[in-house]
């Protein structure tokens, strides 16, 4: 009980500095400001939307193209990872290639993939996979390169076939470090998720938000742009908890060996 | 088997004639930086020697042979640390059995050694020795004819490494299984072996190789207090430090 | 082996092999007809496009534009980054009434920022800037305060002994033992800093290299689009290049990198070679 109670006031005394704003912010606030509307205003405007209905509809959009392109883009950077990761040569044939696109930045892509394919589903999920298969590509191919020598030395002296050699032991030993490459596709899936429907207006929060500010809606305005840092907040936060659900077979200090 | 080397480029190992035979516990001896490693590595086909033959059971040995296995120096990376105790030894078996057989298997083996109570434990909760003891029972599930040991209790304490080295004296007489043991301690290699090379160098040559006719099964304070025991330790010292130069 | 002969093994043939491949096999495979997308240009005329833009001194204008931009806006949040992680580092008080602000308000995409700043200040540099910095301030604030934090104890009492003051500790002491972890944190935003340049002019300041994509976008003039776009992945690589060459230059870069500012390994499960004698 004080153990929780103490960790709550920890969390509250860290806190003081954003409800302090905030705080200052209701208190002075000139009666409908237009650039700054109070914090009370941002809290009607996304309850309104809610009550309209749309405000679930278009958070699922936005997390289902998150979810979905999260998903791609780890199986094929897991993949893709493995494969040059244990071929030295291809990695070397594909490297100027991939130094350029792990290096372009993810938006770029965006007006590349609407010119080339148009409005379409399809369209989101596609951008968003390729601007975040990068990183877990290098993750992946980088441990893969760095599997202990002895691990291999294990999986010949155990006579261990290739398949199983790749999927029992260099995998897993990759694990921590893929992990880690994940971890850092998240927000790039977020911020390019959202790039897109600000730039297309398909249906999500990001077109939310647009039109909210062209329509000079400046409660609204802030109110999603706190929705959005929840949600970014909550993603991060719960792919931390699997991480370490996931990673609570290995010894406790493996994933510092990939900084 | 049978076999003559040398390895390339710097010279490794150089003009080894050695005949292990059957069922034989063969220890070898030498400092650091010898080469007994990539001698074993040879031998387990790890590494290829760059000239002369390695025979195992008339076949030439290019890649890992079949019927031997090694056992690293090295426990925490050999073992697959986020598998289980269990789930390490299964890990040769599973291509060829499967379920209870498999797990009797792998059970079979944890017995061997002493740790049938800790399957479901991590290998990174164990301490060195019940780790290394895992490697061991991971190989012994293979029912190896011959077990290759890279100084096995090199990282280990004393205590533990007597238990050890007690228990694989146990195993070698209960199985079939030929035993080459590389350590850097004369007292070990008297004690486990039926012969003892001494590897000298660099380059690495087996400087002499010596019988130990004392009796199975052996003692950690009688037979250390044998007078074969003595004499031959004491000729291995001699042997091995006859170029003063030499430090192990 | 001398520079040249080194220079000539250090290039990547088999890279630059496959590469050429590709472009040829786009270039043929469009004029053959295999390749038919609608606005997919063929690499000849990216190459063109690219070259007129040059001469007209478009693409120079953008470029510098975003480049200033990334710079400025990485500056400011340098500064900031590294004076408040450094503060918060050294100081448990502040510590203790920020970190969860800093655990909430850090992964706060900077692209949520865009509508709020285009109403406060419409579509200027400002709004570029303000897009650039919010999110940049993060990575080097974390990792300066990071750093501080792993800063081994006998750093600390080695200026105490010495009596340094508060200010040579700070540059004598601290700056160069986090020097390693804070340059992790400037590159990561680095990379950052040229990513909400790119969002904040494809919305919100029609200047710039991003602007000058969604226009050539907007108007289906493909070439030039992937004109810009190959210069953008120049500007990153090069951006990225030069950042590690002034890291490497530092007076202070190579003795940080040799101490490891890691924490102590953790028990017995570290195995190096070599049998454990006391």
């Amino acid at each position: 009980m004080r153990d929780w109670m103490s960790r709550t006031s920890h969390l509250l005394m860290g806190l003081l500095p954003l409800f302090g704003i905030l705080a200052i912010w209701q208190l002075i606030n000139p009666v409908n400001s237009p650039y700054f509307p109070a914090p009370d205003a941002w809290w009607h405007s996304l309850v309104k939307q809610f009550q309209a209905g749309q405000l679930l509809a278009m958070i699922g959009n936005t997390l289902r193209v998150f979810a979905i392109s999260i998903f791609a883009s780890s199986l094929i950077g897991i993949i893709v990872g493995i494969v040059i990761g244990l071929n030295p040569r291809i990695a070397k044939a594909l490297s100027p290639l991939l130094e350029f696109l792990r290096n372009l930045p993810p938006p770029v892509l965006v007006p590349i993939a609407i010119l080339l394919m148009g409005y379409s589903k399809s369209l989101q999920v596609l951008v968003v996979t390729s601007a975040t298969v990068w990183p877990i590509i290098i993750a992946t191919a980088n441990a893969v390169k760095l599997t202990h020598p002895l691990l291999r030395d294990v999986a010949l002296t155990l006579h261990l076939s290739r398949f199983r050699t790749i999927r029992d032991i260099v995998y897993p030993s990759a694990l921590p470090a893929i992990l880690m490459g994940i971890k850092v596709a998240i927000p790039i899936a977020i911020v390019v998720t959202l790039l897109i429907e600000m730039i297309t207006l398909m249906p999500g929060i990001g077109s939310l938000i647009v039109r909210a500010q062209r329509e000079f809606r400046s409660a609204e305005v802030y109110g999603l742009l706190i929705l959005v840092g929840m949600l970014g907040f909550m993603l991060n936060h719960g792919y931390k908890i699997i991480e370490r659900s996931i990673m609570q077979h290995w010894p406790p200090s493996a994933s510092d060996d990939f900084k | 088997m049978v076999f003559g080397s040398g390895e390339d480029p710097h010279v490794i190992l150089q003009n080894i004639n050695l005949d292990v035979k059957t069922h034989e516990f063969l220890t070898i001896v030498g400092g650091s930086g010898v080469g007994k490693t990539s001698l074993l590595r040879m031998l387990g086909g790890l590494t290829p020697a760059s000239s002369g033959t390695l025979t195992f059971r008339g076949h030439s040995v290019n890649a890992p042979p079949h019927g031997v296995v090694v056992v690293f120096q090295d426990y925490v990376h050999a073992l697959l640390q986020w598998r289980t105790v269990l789930g390490n030894v299964t890990l040769s078996l599973e291509s060829k059995l499967s379920g209870h057989e498999l797990r009797d298997r792998a059970m079979q083996a944890l017995q061997m050694v002493g740790l049938e109570n800790s399957a479901n434990k991590f290998p990174w909760q164990l301490s060195g020795g019940m780790q290394q003891r895992v490697q061991i029972a991971r190989a012994l599930a293979q029912q190896p004819s011959v077990l290759l040991m890279d100084e096995p209790f090199g990282a280990l304490d004393a205590m533990t490494k007597a238990v050890l080295q007690d228990e694989l004296l146990r195993i070698h007489s209960t199985t079939d299984t030929t035993f080459v043991f590389i350590t850097h301690d004369i007292e070990e290699a008297v004690y486990l072996g039926d012969r003892v090379a001494i590897l000298d160098g660099p380059p690495g040559h087996i400087k002499h190789i010596v019988q130990v006719p004392i009796a199975r099964p052996r003692n950690q304070i009688q037979t250390r207090q044998e007078q074969a025991f003595l004499r031959i330790r004491h000729e291995l010292h001699d042997a091995i430090f006859s170029n003063t130069n030499a430090q192990p | 082996m001398n520079m040249f002969q080194r220079y000539i093994n250090g290039i990547n043939i088999s890279g630059v092999v496959v590469l050429g491949c590709m472009l040829g096999l786009w270039e043929t495979s469009m004029h053959v007809g295999w390749l038919d997308l609608d606005y997919l240009p063929l690499p000849s005329n990216i190459a063109m496009a690219f070259w007129t833009l040059c001469m007209s001194g478009e693409m120079f204008t953008n470029t510098i534009h975003t480049l200033r931009s990334v710079l400025i806006g990485w500056g400011v949040a340098t500064v900031i980054g590294l004076s408040c992680g450094l503060a918060v580092g050294l100081s448990s008080t502040l510590r203790r009434f920020s970190w969860a602000t800093i655990e909430v308000l850090r992964p706060l995409p900077g692209i949520a920022f865009l509508p709020v700043a285009i109403m406060l200040f419409n579509f200027s540099i400002e709004t570029e800037l303000a897009i650039i910095i919010y999110p940049t301030v993060w990575p080097i604030l974390v990792a300066a305060m990071t750093g501080v934090s792993v800063v081994h104890a006998r750093l600390f009492d080695v200026s105490k002994t010495l009596r340094l003051s508060r200010y040579k500790t700070i540059f004598s002491v601290i700056l160069p033992a986090i020097t390693p972890a804070l340059m992790t944190g400037c590159r990561v935003g680095f990379s950052i800093a040229l990513i909400m340049a790119v969002i904040a002019e494809m919305l919100g300041n029609p200047m710039g290299l991003g602007h000058a994509i969604i226009n050539a976008q907007l108007s289906m003039q493909s070439e030039n689009m992937f004109a810009y776009v190959l210069m953008i992945g120049v500007l990153g690589i090069m951006l990225n290049a030069s950042l590690m060459a002034t890291v490497q230059s530092l007076p202070f870069s190579k003795s940080a990198t040799m101490q490891s500012a890691k924490p102590a390994q953790s028990n017995s499960n570290r195995l190096s070679k070599g049998p454990s004698h006391a």
